[in-house]
């Protein structure tokens, strides 16, 4: 079975033998030796051609994010299905997350910069978190138009609320 | 003689400063809050009180829960660490009176030094050179633009209280003045209840040097060399090192001496340091004192060999420091990275969560003072510094290539910390050319960045064969397989059973 996995711009493509799993994974094109193994529930170790890896990957928002040489990476899996489905054009696109503004810890919105209808800039400030007795100041990863925002100044959230929404 | 130490603190320093105890066969007393009950601080101790709830104004700060404890405890000593109320001249006359020994300055030295304008009156009683800026807290905006025009821009808007960063702004155009002040002074007024704001002198290339001071109860006051402390995010030190490879022998000698003067001025007992800003042409300035023992102390340990808890423990005691006469030379050199729960590469974001596998590294020359295990939640409450790694070699280069092997050798599985960006730090080359200052770090930060994303062909190989095989793990299984086709051992299978708790 084929598999597709794809960090940031670089695609490789993989044959998996079913009926060897999980140990035989092949790189297409390739001749490559691989030995994969499990440590604990988030790490292994890898042998490509005798060089040593060791991986730690937890689940991550659709992906895995897989950290090597304590460099961390966000992966994206497809199987054959999904890579299919994303040929015809019927998967989930990801693109409609990307202006999404979410918190990764709770805080305390101390200041926003911004109100909807702005045109927002890449990296320009859009508000401030208080955490951790520090203000976090948060900038927008994408450029467009703030459509909405979902919390005032003084609002405490969790880790994971949505802030606020940019059309791209 | 002390018999039983009470640890008003949580993290890596308790559980440093339970190590000395052990040593010398002093019982340890923990504190904890309702979230850290099973943290290795409350682990280690020989006793563990409960003081409130999580926020750390509940419990941490909490000064009548912790006299409750002095006294179910029966503890003859209390030591603060750093942070919470370890300058608290208040709590230290609080623990005084309540007939135990303080481990730290007297309460009158602590209040002086604490005082940010009090503390540079004294240091220019003693001819010490120190920053040009306002000697008294600006009143409004007007005066503060007055003043800084005077000083002349870049200018520094600072808080009384201050530290760490926190109520700081750095400010090069009149026109951000007024928003800088605002600001720094609403931080100050909600981090130390004090919303007085100063203003002074930018300097060009500024390093961050402290001259580590000790004083005993006999007149003796010592100096036990600096530490380099200008690898710094948001005024936060990272990175710290002893000797600085910036200062020269010259050099050493004078801010040893100033500071030594000054923690003889101020009638300063125990352990306490002396900063310094010194500019690129080798100028330096009184900053602040710091009246208790810093974060970064081990990297002085580790050159001179003594532990500073015990000459701390013996000063309160009224024994003599046990450092020798003659001036003390460093053996070696000592590097030590904060390890935070925070990623370097999204804005230093704190990080929260259960830390699911732990693994520190060992090996030659390196010591680990944590204050985190695995299993162990990371909770948005405190500090977020999970602990110190600190590596030691013969010279710079050796203790730096144990502090790149031994940074690789960390695995922590379930938070993000700043491990991958201290590695990318030690591995630039203005670090290890030894030439940078406090604005190195936001000068590289951007290819630090594009560094942090950057795999070989190989590692993003093995990162997709890993995803696959885990995707594999974590989808079940085809109906048609027999759990025998599937390889899977047991082992596997309570490991998946754990990757989905």
């Amino acid at each position: 079975m084929k598999y597709l996995t794809t960090i940031g711009a670089v695609k490789l493509e993989f044959e998996v033998n079913p009926d060897t799993r999980p140990f035989g994974i092949e790189l297409l094109k390739s001749s490559v030796k691989m030995d994969c193994r499990q440590l604990s529930p988030n790490s292994f170790s890898l042998l490509i051609d005798g060089k040593s890896y060791f991986l730690t990957i937890t689940e991550n928002d659709g992906g895995y994010a897989v950290t090597v040489n304590q460099k961390t990476v966000d992966v994206f899996v497809q199987d054959e299905t999904g890579i299919l489905l994303n040929k015809y054009g019927l998967s989930d696109s990801s693109s409609d997350t990307l202006g999404k503004i979410f918190v990764p810890i709770p805080g305390l919105i101390a200041k926003l910069f911004v109100s909807p209808g702005d045109i927002i800039e890449k990296d320009q400030k859009l508000f401030i978190l208080e955490a951790m007795k520090m203000e976090n100041e948060f900038t927008s990863p994408v450029a467009g138009t703030l459509s909405s925002i979902f919390v005032k100044t003084g609002d405490t959230v969790n880790k994971g609320t949505l802030i606020m929404e940019i059309t791209i | 003689m002390i018999h039983k130490i009470l640890i008003t603190n949580r993290g890596e320093i308790a559980v440093r400063i339970i190590r000395t105890c052990r040593e010398l066969g002093i019982k340890s007393v923990a504190v904890f809050s309702d979230v850290d009950r099973t943290a290795p601080h409350v682990l280690k101790a020989d006793e563990a009180y409960n003081i409130g709830p999580a926020p750390s104004t509940d419990s941490y700060l909490n000064v009548q829960r912790i006299l409750e404890v002095m006294q179910i405890s029966e503890a003859d000593a209390v030591h603060p660490g750093y942070g919470f109320l370890s300058e608290n001249a208040d709590f230290a006359e609080t623990v005084i009176r309540a007939g135990l020994k303080w481990i730290g300055p007297p309460p009158e030295v602590i209040r002086l030094m604490g005082d940010k304008m009090a503390a540079r009156n004294l240091a220019v009683s003693v001819q010490a050179p120190v920053v040009p800026g306002t000697t008294e807290p600006i009143s409004h905006i007007g005066e503060a633009l007055e003043r800084a025009n005077e000083i002349g821009f870049p200018v520094l808007v600072k808080a009384a209280g201050g530290g760490g960063g926190k109520g700081m702004r750095i400010v090069t155009h009149a026109d951000e003045l007024e928003a800088a002040v605002n600001r720094a002074r609403s931080e100050a007024a909600k981090a130390f209840s004090d919303d007085r704001i100063y203003i002074e002198k930018y300097l060009e290339e500024p390093h961050h040097i402290e001259i580590q001071v000790f004083a005993d109860t006999h007149g003796r006051v010592v100096s036990l060399g600096e530490r380099e402390c200008s690898i710094q995010r948001r005024y936060q030190k990272i990175i710290e090192e002893t000797p600085s490879p910036f200062i020269d022998s010259q050099l050493r000698k004078k801010l040893s001496e100033t500071a030594v003067e000054i923690t003889r001025a101020c009638r300063y007992t125990g352990a306490g340091t002396v900063e310094f800003l010194v500019d690129k042409y080798k100028n330096y300035y009184f900053l602040e004192m710091n009246t208790r023992l810093q974060v970064e102390h081990p990297v002085t340990e580790m050159v001179i060999g003594f532990d500073l808890v015990k000459e701390q423990l013996r000063v309160v005691e009224g024994k003599r420091l046990s450092f020798p006469d003659k001036p003390l030379h460093p053996r070696g050199h000592a590097i030590e990275c904060r390890l935070y729960a925070e990623n370097g590469f999204k804005n230093f974001a704190p990080s929260v969560g259960k830390i699911l596998e732990l693994d520190f590294p060992q090996g030659p020359g390196v010591r680990l003072d944590e204050g985190v295990r695995a299993g162990q939640e990371i909770t948005p409450y405190y500090d977020p510094l999970l602990g110190k790694l600190i590596t030691w070699g013969r010279n710079r280069t050796e203790a730096l290539e144990r502090m790149l092997r031994s940074l690789q050798e960390f695995h922590i599985v379930g938070i993000e910390t700043s491990i991958p960006y201290c590695l990318l730090i030690i591995g630039h080359e203005s670090f290890r050319a030894g030439k940078y200052c406090t604005k190195t770090l936001e000068e590289i930060s951007g290819s630090l960045e594009k560094q942090g994303e950057q795999l070989s062909e190989n590692a993003a190989i093995a990162a997709g064969v890993g995803a696959i095989r885990r995707d594999i793990i974590s989808t079940p299984a085809p109906a048609a397989k027999t759990p025998d086709q599937n390889q899977c051992s047991p082992w596997s299978l309570q490991g998946r059973r754990n990757g989905l708790r």
